[in-house]
This record gives structure tokens, C-alpha cells and sequence, in this order.
């Protein structure tokens, strides 16, 4: 895989679970940006003995982690800075189809904010966990070496997530039941 | 009935990531127990709706932009950093000369001035 091909490859994947641990896109942008930046440096000297998406997905989480502790640091001069049996039952994500009807368009505005009033009230690790499961498709042991967590954390935390995501959508359809 | 499965078990079991055993030990429990069955499907409605709707488009010429700022041998942090740094410097230099240039050409104002600063310390210190 060339350097152009691990960006591609990983690109967007790096943006969502950016903007899952900040919340904000201004933020996931400079954050994915610098996690990019950075993994196209360590690129070279990346010998292939972990996974690469695993590898990208710590990068990030790592760049995070700085972000929060420059913040810290940084707070009061930030003031005047600019702004089948073995079938996976969880499927990989579905491409939409072209050209949604007036009311699928509203039905997916209303999953989309039932899923945005779940995210508010989970940690930013817990949504981590829920990106690379359910968008990138990674295995337990693969989501705990991306996040540097036991196996046990990454069962729970998803979990969790799963089920106040299932609380928030259940809400979201109660209104229009007779 | 006594639940023996957890919400961690069914979403685990969901996607398969549990050893044969405990994978068995949920299949059967959820063959007798209607209200697992029920919450495992809502795991999975929720599972479905975030694979469908939770994945949002990159910034477009996000990758572009990375591939041009490590070929410059930099990053996007780096310049709003440095300049940031050069800004808070003038600032400082500009303060500095202010205060200097004020003494020279204003020296009774700048007495004034000093006397209340002065006065104000005093009165703190007690």
C-alpha cells in the first residue's frame, strides 16, 4: 500500500471517528488533518507488524488526546486566538440508493437526529468505539488495539452505545404510533 | 424468568464475538426468553441505523490537503502556531515601546499614572 492508498483507504474513516471524539466538524477537520499529516510521516517506518488501520486510528487518537492537553494548557490565550451460523449479524454499512422520496428524506432526518441526541450522551471513547465497529467493521481486538483498551472496555462501552442508541430511536418512533 | 445474558453478551453476540460456548449459552437463552429476543433485535435496529445514517462525508480536499502539506515537509497546525507566537510577540514589543515612548514625551502623566499604580499596590500590601 503507498502512501496515497493509506490516506485514501483511510481518509474519511479518520474524519468520522475525529468528529465522534470532538463533536464539532471545524475540529474533526484539524484533527483528521494533523492524524493524516502525521501518519503520512510515520508511513515509512510503519513495518507492517500492526494492522494500518489499527496504526491510523491510534495516530488519531493520540493527536486527540494532545488536542485536549494544549487546550488545557493553552485556555486563557485560546481567549484571543481565531476561531448463518457464522454470519455476522451486524452487516456491513448499507450504500444508500439514488434519489430517496420526501418521505424517506424525513424518516433519515429523524434517524439522523435520534442518533445525533444519542451521541450527546455518550463519552467521545464510547462513540470511538461505535465508529470503528459499525463503520469500519473492526473486530473487538482490533477496535482495543486501535484505542489502546481491554477487550472487556470495548464490550462494554459499544454496549452501551447500542443501547442508548436503540432508547434514543425507539423515542424517535414513539410520536407516530396510533 | 432470571436473565443469564447481558446487554453486553446480545450486543457481543450480535457480532459474533463471543467464544463457542458463551455464543450457545446466548443462543439458547434466547430461544426461551422472548424479552432478550426483543432487546436483541432493538441492538440490532440501532446497529443498522448507525451503519446507515452515522457516516458523514470528509471534507472535501482533506486528503489532497495532507498529501501537499507532508510533501512541504509541515502541517496545518504548525503555520496558525507559529503565527499565533509572532502575534503574541508583537503585542509584547508593542507594549513595551508604548510604555517607553510615553516616559519620554508625557513624563507627568506617566508620574501620575505610576503614583496610582503605586498607591493601589500600598493599599493591597495592607
Amino acid at each position: 500500500m503507498t502512501e496515497e492508498e493509506m490516506v485514501q483507504r483511510y481518509g474519511r474513516m479518520v474524519y468520522n471517528l475525529a468528529l465522534r471524539l470532538t463533536g464539532d466538524r471545524d475540529e474533526a477537520a484539524d484533527l483528521a488533518q494533523d492524524a493524516l499529516v502525521r501518519a503520512l510521516r510515520g508511513w515509512r517506518g510503519f513495518r507492517g507488524e500492526a494492522d494500518p488501520g489499527s496504526w491510523v486510528y491510534r495516530i488519531t487518537l493520540n493527536c486527540w488526546k494532545n488536542s485536549l492537553r494544549s487546550f488545557k494548557k493553552w485556555k486563557v490565550l485560546r481567549f484571543f486566538a481565531p476561531e448463518d451460523s457464522e454470519e455476522v449479524l451486524s452487516e456491513p454499512r448499507d450504500i444508500p440508493g439514488p434519489d430517496p422520496s420526501p418521505e424517506q428524506e424525513a424518516q433519515a432526518a429523524e434517524t439522523r437526529r435520534a442518533i445525533a441526541k444519542a451521541m450527546s450522551g455518550l463519552t467521545p471513547e464510547e462513540r470511538a468505539v461505535l465508529v470503528l465497529r459499525e463503520l469500519d467493521g473492526r473486530s473487538y481486538p482490533e477496535i482495543a488495539a486501535s484505542l489502546g483498551i481491554p477487550l472487556g472496555t470495548v464490550k462494554s462501552r459499544l454496549a452501551r452505545a447500542r443501547m442508548l442508541l436503540a432508547e434514543a430511536l425507539s423515542a424517535e418512533e414513539e410520536p407516530h404510533a396510533p | 424468568m432470571p436473565h443469564e445474558v447481558t446487554p453486553e453478551d446480545l450486543s457481543a453476540y450480535l457480532d459474533r464475538e463471543l467464544d463457542a460456548a458463551a455464543l450457545a449459552g446466548v443462543a439458547g437463552h434466547l430461544a426461551s426468553c422472548p424479552e432478550c429476543a426483543a432487546l436483541l433485535q432493538r441492538l440490532k435496529g440501532a446497529s443498522a441505523a448507525f451503519k446507515k445514517h452515522g457516516l458523514e462525508p470528509a471534507p472535501e480536499g482533506m486528503v489532497f490537503r495532507a498529501l501537499r502539506a507532508r510533501r512541504r515537509g509541515g502541517e496545518r497546525g504548525a503555520p496558525r502556531r507559529l503565527g499565533f507566537a509572532f502575534a503574541m510577540a508583537v503585542i509584547v514589543v508593542v507594549v513595551l515601546a508604548g510604555g517607553v515612548a510615553f516616559k519620554r514625551f508625557m513624563p507627568q502623566v506617566f508620574e501620575q499614572i505610576q503614583g496610582m499604580i503605586g498607591k493601589a499596590a500600598g493599599s493591597l500590601g495592607r
